[in-house]
């Protein structure tokens, strides 16, 4: 197993400086002068000289590159074109935003999904099983800007009883997450209860299954213990595939809710071209993506024992 | 918790904001009010929740490029001169006073020897140089050093030739010269714009980059304005305070704090749930629901932006052919589209200047809606009832209300028989596009930083700005003459009839159809009063007062 790791986290390198090569041509080549939408409508023939030069964007691509790389390497990622401000300092800032409402999201998404879903396998055809059928097409169609405001004006304006935005100041404040982590997660949510019930129904005709029953053991034991440990290895898979997926994409709730998180910041750097902030935040995504896979590989390992890496 | 009053105007508010959000559709129109302004005596004390949508993206003068930066930044640091908020017109601030030389180039401010930094140290005539010097300076990259473009030396510095510009002298502790290259009646104006004003450089260049950035201190931003800087949570919110040593008139409010959204909606809820005093811009489509569920709590501001149609007359089919851009003028009804699309929430623009904006001619007859005439000039143009006219490409930046005026355009063209296509690109390459040239038809705004219409003219129609700011590449000797002439009549009336004539031979020309001014709703809590809002879309912090 250690040596998996170990191995896998070697090859971060590569894909790593692939993704840096890409994000930078790709943004290059993108129609569109970043100094021009740097300056705004201010523009005359010096100060779009100053400010390339100033950029260091009359430099050769590959000089730039090369600068970039080394800069980055000693952990230097530049300054944003519009802000003005350090994209590590950035990063710094606006991750654990994101990483706190996706943790609260997904939270809320397995731990209700995975229930629903249980129940619903094992109430077959009863009034829990339409339920999930019914809410897993709902999760699905339910635009999320719309789920927000709904919830905003109901438990922030009506009740009362939760922020309507914001992050509530330094530090995390769990109630300032729990309405977009259930905004973001509630599609997950209906997904993973939808998943776990058709796993379940299989496992739960499975041989080893019977021969358990047939052991005497408890129906909870037999279902929380036996059964549902199979069923989550699909849900894990899912669950870590999203997790990367929503670290920069949770734009619409972050927008909605007003978290300064990545998701918003990698939107905003596109569309205003400021290519130090796509770099950065394009290379933490990708670190993300491959260090949640190495995650769920592990996991696999841990929950089925006929899973192993040496 | 569940207030039993506030109940049935809530559980509206939630069934109305759920149906508008769905549909984008609007109510009835209610009357809005239009100030306000109390009869009461101002109460000092308390906190201002002002609700921002988006955030700024810089607090260093230097880089004051877009509206909420200005905003706030106003508020941090003063001029040598401001404008007064409620007509615009140039008054004193760190500057008492000022002389013009007999031939109108050398201006002399006289500065008042009040004025302190945040830091409580005076402000004098060295403090100010150096601070114009900075902006000035190649390796500030300031995209907005254009206030100063006029003094001798400026090309200089900004070119990286010298280190100070020529033209700026001080005479002594409290008294500046400014040298100008020609003489320009719009130069003092300009002054008013947060680029130049003036803020502690020592302090400053502590901070070095991070200067105006989320990760300055109340000990790097150190302004002479009526607030001092106390905190910048980046994309959350930014907080000031009022500088109890301040030269002029005091603010009542004892704090502001900006809350930055990114959606006008959450601002609105959290208005709504009675966590902002004040809303500065609302969810588009939903202005007068908006008017109806706080009636007399919104304000109506018509700004300094006008949105325009633009012609590429570099090429076909609008180069060289008046008849069929006049077609157009006539075929379109910008009016039909303010009523049914926008709620009635904006101006229909009456010529290439702001309705608002100083030198506006009120008795300017543009073409407007008239389908007969439309398809007059059509003919003439060579394409009688559209016939040999191939698709005009009308192009614009996307976004959903762009989009549906778009299709609006296009709808009404068609009726006489003018075929178009439209193409939606985002801003980055949309803007490339027009530039280059490579558009026909156009959608573009222009917003006037300060209040004279030198600001909305020659940016827009001289052929020094082609590429740049004039997307139409339109040039007429005629017109660049009267705006030499405008810029150097020091006389306001003979200048006011200058700049009457550019705006008859731009109509004459029409490079552009002028469609309209950007007006804006604005929500206030009950217990705030004095709230003053200029077309230059600025809010004055020092008047406003909150009633207990």
């Amino acid at each position: 197993m250690a040596r998996f790791i170990i191995w896998r986290i070697f090859q971060l390198i590569p894909v790593i400086l692939g993704i840096s090569i890409l994000t930078f041509l790709m943004m290059s080549f993108v129609p569109g002068d970043p100094v021009v939408l740097m300056l705004g409508k201010h523009i005359s023939p010096q100060t779009l000289e100053n400010a390339r030069q100033g950029l260091g964007l009359d430099q050769p691509l590959l000089t730039r590159y090369l600068q970039y790389l080394w800069n980055a390497l000693q952990g230097d990622f530049g300054r944003s074109y519009i802000q003005h401000q350090e994209v590590s300092q950035m990063l710094y800032d606006k991750i654990p935003v994101t990483f706190c409402l996706v943790v609260v999201a997904q939270t809320m998404a397995l731990t209700l999904g995975v229930l629903i879903g249980v129940l619903a396998s094992v109430k077959r055809y009863s009034f829990w099983d339409r339920f999930t059928t019914f809410s897993a097409l709902i999760g699905v169609s339910m635009p999320t800007f719309w789920l927000g405001m709904m919830l905003q004006l109901v438990f922030g304006v009506l009740l009362h009883i939760l922020p309507v935005s914001g992050t509530g100041g330094e530090g995390f404040h769990l109630q300032n997450y729990i309405l977009p982590g259930f905004t973001l997660g509630f599609a997950s949510m209906a997904m993973y209860a939808q998943l776990i019930r058709s796993n379940m129904i299989d496992v739960l005709h499975m041989d080893y299954i019977r021969t358990a029953r047939a052991k005497g053991l408890s129906s909870r034991i037999v279902v929380f213990k036996h059964a549902m440990r199979n069923a989550l290895i699909p849900v894990t898979t899912q669950a870590g595939v999203d997790f990367g997926s929503l670290m920069g994409g949770a734009i619409l709730t972050e927008t909605i809710f007003s978290l300064p998180g990545i998701g918003t910041m990698l939107f905003n750097a596109i569309s205003r071209r400021d290519y130090p902030v796509v770099q950065g935040v394009t290379l933490f995504l990708a670190l993300v993506f491959v260090l949640i896979n190495l995650l769920v590989d592990i996991s696999y390992a841990l929950l089925d024992p006929r899973i192993r890496y040496d | 918790m569940l207030n039993s009053k506030r109940y049935p105007s809530l559980v509206i508010a939630i069934i109305v904001s759920a149906a508008l959000i769905l549909t984008g559709c609007g109510l009835t129109t209610e009357p809005t009010k239009n100030t306000t302004l109390s009869a009461s005596i101002p109460v000092d004390g308390g906190l201002f929740r002002f609700g921002m949508i988006s955030s700024p993206t810089a607090l260093d003068p230097a880089f004051l490029v877009e509206v909420n930066g200005i905003e706030i930044a106003k508020e941090l640091y003063d001029g040598l001169i401001r404008y007064d908020p409620n007509t615009l017109e140039v008054k004193p601030a760190i500057a008492e006073k000022w002389d013009y030389s007999a031939d109108k180039k050398v201006l002399t401010f006289h500065i008042r020897k009040d004025v302190k930094f945040h830091d409580g140290t005076g402000v004098n005539a060295q403090d100010i140089l150096d601070v114009w010097n900075r902006l000035a300076a190649k390796a500030t990259v300031s995209p907005v050093a254009f206030p100063l473009e006029p003094i001798v030396g400026f090309a200089e510095v900004n070119s990286g030739a010298a280190q100070t510009i020529s033209g700026l002298k001080k005479i002594d502790d409290y008294t500046i010269e400014v040298t100008l290259k020609e003489k320009n009646a719009a130069f003092l104006t300009s002054l008013g714009h947060p680029t130049v004003s003036i803020y502690k450089l020592e302090a400053a260049k502590k901070a070095g980059q991070d200067f105006g950035t989320p990760a300055s201190t109340p000990e790097t931003i150190v302004g002479t304005g009526a607030f001092k800087f106390v905190k910048w949570n980046s994309d959350q919110d930014i907080t000031i305070e009022k500088f109890k040593d301040y030269y002029g008139t005091k603010a009542h409010v004892d704090q502001v704090v900006y809350r930055i959204f990114k959606d006008e909606s959450t601002a609105l809820n959290e208005f709504r749930a009675g966590t902002l005093d004040y809303v500065d811009l609302l969810p588009p489509g939903q202005s007068q629901a908006i008017i109806q569920e706080f009636p007399d709590q919104t304000i109506k501001t018509i700004t300094f932006t006008n949105e325009f149609i633009g012609f590429n007359l570099s090429k076909a089919p609008f180069k060289d052919n008046v008849y069929l851009r006049k077609a157009i003028a006539y075929a379109i009804d910008p009016q039909s589209v303010v009523d049914s699309i926008l709620s009635g929430l904006s101006t229909v623009s009456n010529g290439p200047l702001p309705i608002t904006m100083p030198g506006y001619d009120k008795d300017l007859i543009c073409p407007s809606f008239d389908q007969t005439k439309a398809k007059e000039y059509l003919a003439k143009a060579g394409y009688p009832e559209g016939k040999g006219l191939a698709p005009i490409q009308y192009a614009y930046n996307f976004n959903q209300t762009n989009q549906i005026i778009a299709e609006a355009f296009q709808s009404q063209l068609k009726e006489v028989g003018i075929p178009t296509e439209l193409k939606s690109m985002e801003w980055g390459s949309y803007i490339n596009a027009v530039q280059q040239g490579d558009t026909q038809m156009f959608r573009l705004a222009w917003g006037a930083d300060y209040p004279d219409p030198d600001n909305s003219l020659r940016v827009l129609y001289t052929k020094s700005q082609w590429g740049m700011n004039n997307n139409t590449f339109y040039s007429n000797p005629q017109v660049e003459t009267l705006m030499t002439q405008g810029l150097e009549e020091n006389d306001t009336l003979k200048r006011m009839a200058i700049y009457k004539t550019i705006q008859e031979k731009l109509v004459e020309d029409q490079p552009a159809i002028w469609t309209f001014n950007t007006t804006y709703l604005r929500l206030f809590g009950k217990n705030v009063h004095d709230l003053t809002i200029s077309a230059l879309d600025q809010k004055d912090m020092r008047t406003v007062w909150l009633s207990k």
